[in-house]
């Protein structure tokens, strides 16, 4: 499948030392691709820099071949953009944006988001909630009828309702062929959207994985309750970690081979014992630790 | 680039029209006045005769008098209000044509949009001078209308010509503050650092014509080469004056492009 963005070795350090370092990334055409990290960890210093609102010191973005600072002009024909805050202007109507928007694309908007997601375009930005400007935000990246939508944190601050519609707006995109790159912090929204995750943490890419290759990942959480005080040897097992460990009552997160943990348990006098899959969540802490 | 003009022009109309007002206004008010200052001329040119020539030379004071609406308008006007207003006028524009879009976190909205950065600068240079052209028009060239009003005698030519120079004098002092625009994130460091650069030059100005051993330091001050006072009495264009402060606009301008297009923007 083709490579809708590509990052190559991309360096950008601020003056703190903070940024993204080597970063190598690619997003393939027709998917959506969750972008997970922590505050801090460099996810919009990555957005910016694929958006070229700030260039890297070393390494290459691409965005369908083209270079994002060479064919700048050219890659913002195509790409939907929505930031993290919402940069509008409070003293226009949604209709001023959507026109200036058009204006500058020089062609009228083919996608009317608004009208799906119940948006009066009407009102001033300065009247609208917080959801009212996100569907503002959202209907002026879908207007220009992108082939990749960029999104920093689409559904923070939202209600349920509000992020289901917006998940049901991506889904129906993404049907159309279109690509979705979104960052955000909410583990459950991209467990339910995307089709891979790359996980960054102190500027560096810690994982870039399909979303089925993360759940076939073999992480146990193992609930234990014995009849006297609990043996718990941690450093035999490497692959073990103790979550919680009261007198009689231990919770474990097993990464790989449950065998031994478990025959080290069964020498016990063992009155409760549970073995689950480790939820999403757990897996993505894995990383962000 | 038209989209761009037209959205600044449209966010900036209320207080272009502001200014355009106060201005008018303030001019209106010395019109009104000038009958009664043209009675006493005698005693009031006889008054700033006798000023220091020094003090005469700093604050443009020479070769004048209250006879006519120009020479009257020329001391109370231009010496230092309208300069005063152009320059706010001026800095206000460039200030939030780039570091204030920067300061809204609205500048994302534009660099997110197909059009080169370039082109973003310059729709902001041209529609800056749009307002400024709009602003000196109404401005230099109300006296006219008014002084037929009230029935005083009135050259127009004069007014015309010191409207070029004092267009040419706004378009530098915008096209440094755009700039400063573009290099700041924001409006208070821009207004700071160019604001008090004009104060500094002003300052420069008034104490080189009072103490004749700093006579030098008149050269590096903008006011030497901005005596509109002169222009609006003998209504000749001072041709190196114009070339140097459109020089300063277009030297700034391409400069100010340069920057905006490789610094970051943490939009």
């Amino acid at each position: 499948m083709n490579s809708a963005i590509e990052l190559t070795n991309v360096t950008k350090l601020y003056s703190n030392k903070k940024g993204i370092k080597d970063v190598t990334l690619s997003v393939p055409s027709g998917e959506i691709f969750g972008f997970l990290g922590p505050n801090g960890a460099g996810k919009t210093t990555a957005i910016r820099t694929i958006m070229d609102f700030i260039r890297p010191d070393s390494g290459k973005v691409t965005l369908f071949g083209l270079d994002a600072q060479k064919d700048s002009v050219r890659l913002k024909q195509l790409i939907g953009y929505l930031p993290a805050d919402r940069q509008l202007y409070d003293k226009w109507t949604g209709k001023d944006h959507l026109s200036f928007y058009e204006s500058l694309r020089g062609k009228k908007s083919t996608v009317n988001a608004a009208k799906r997601l119940g948006l009066d375009l009407g009102q001033k930005v300065s009247q609208l909630s917080t959801g009212n400007k996100q569907k503002l935000a959202l209907t002026l990246a879908l207007s220009g009828a992108p082939k990749i939508l960029i999104m920093d944190e689409p559904t923070s601050g939202l209600d349920p309702l509000l992020q289901q519609e917006i998940y049901e707006l991506l889904r129906a995109y993404k049907k159309h062929g279109g690509t979705v790159f979104l960052s955000s912090h909410n583990l459950p929204e991209v467990e339910k959207i995307c089709d891979r995750v790359g996980v960054i943490k102190d500027g560096s890419i810690v994982a870039n994985e399909s979303m089925q290759s993360i759940r076939d990942m073999s992480i146990h959480i193992i609930t234990v309750t014995t009849d006297k005080p609990i043996q718990l040897p941690k450093t035999v097992f490497s692959n073990v970690e103790v979550i919680h460990h009261a007198t009689t009552h231990a919770i474990l997160k097993v990464k790989g081979d449950l065998n031994p943990i478990i025959e080290h348990i069964a020498k016990q006098k063992v009155r409760d014992l549970e073995v689950t899959h480790a939820s999403l969540e757990d897996i993505f802490m894995e990383y962000y630790r | 680039m038209i989209p761009i003009i037209n959205k600044e022009l449209r966010e900036k109309r209320t207080s272009l029209v502001f200014f355009i007002i106060l201005a008018i206004a303030l001019t209106w008010v010395y019109i009104v006045l000038f009958p009664t200052v043209r009675d006493q001329a005698e005693s009031l040119n006889k008054m700033v005769e006798m000023y220091p020539e020094a003090l005469k030379k700093a604050f443009k004071l020479e070769g004048g008098g209250f006879n006519t609406i120009e020479s009257f308008l020329s001391y109370e006007l231009f010496s230092l209000m309208w300069p005063l207003l152009v320059i706010m006028l001026a800095l206000s524009r460039a200030g939030s044509a780039i570091a204030g879009e920067i300061e809204r976190n609205t500048i994302g909205t534009l660099l997110s949009q197909p059009i080169s950065r370039i082109r973003i600068y310059f729709s902001k240079f041209i529609s800056g001078h749009i307002s400024i052209v709009l602003f000196v028009v109404a401005s230099i060239l109300s006296p006219i209308p008014l002084a037929w009003l009230y029935g005083f005698p009135v050259h127009p030519r004069n007014f015309l010509v010191t409207a070029v120079l004092c267009l040419c004098f706004a378009s530098a002092v915008f096209s440094v503050g755009l700039l400063g625009s573009a290099i700041a994130s924001e409006r208070s460091r821009l207004y700071g650092v160019v604001g008090g650069s004009i104060l500094l030059m002003y300052i420069l100005n008034v104490v080189s014509g009072i103490k004749p051993s700093l006579e030098n330091l008149q050269y590096g001050s903008i006011f030497h080469y901005f005596n509109a006072t002169d222009v609006l009495l003998h209504a000749r264009l001072p041709i190196g004056s114009c070339l140097l402060f459109v020089g300063i606009s277009t030297l700034s301008a391409v400069i100010g492009a340069y920057v905006f297009k490789g610094r970051d923007l943490s939009a």
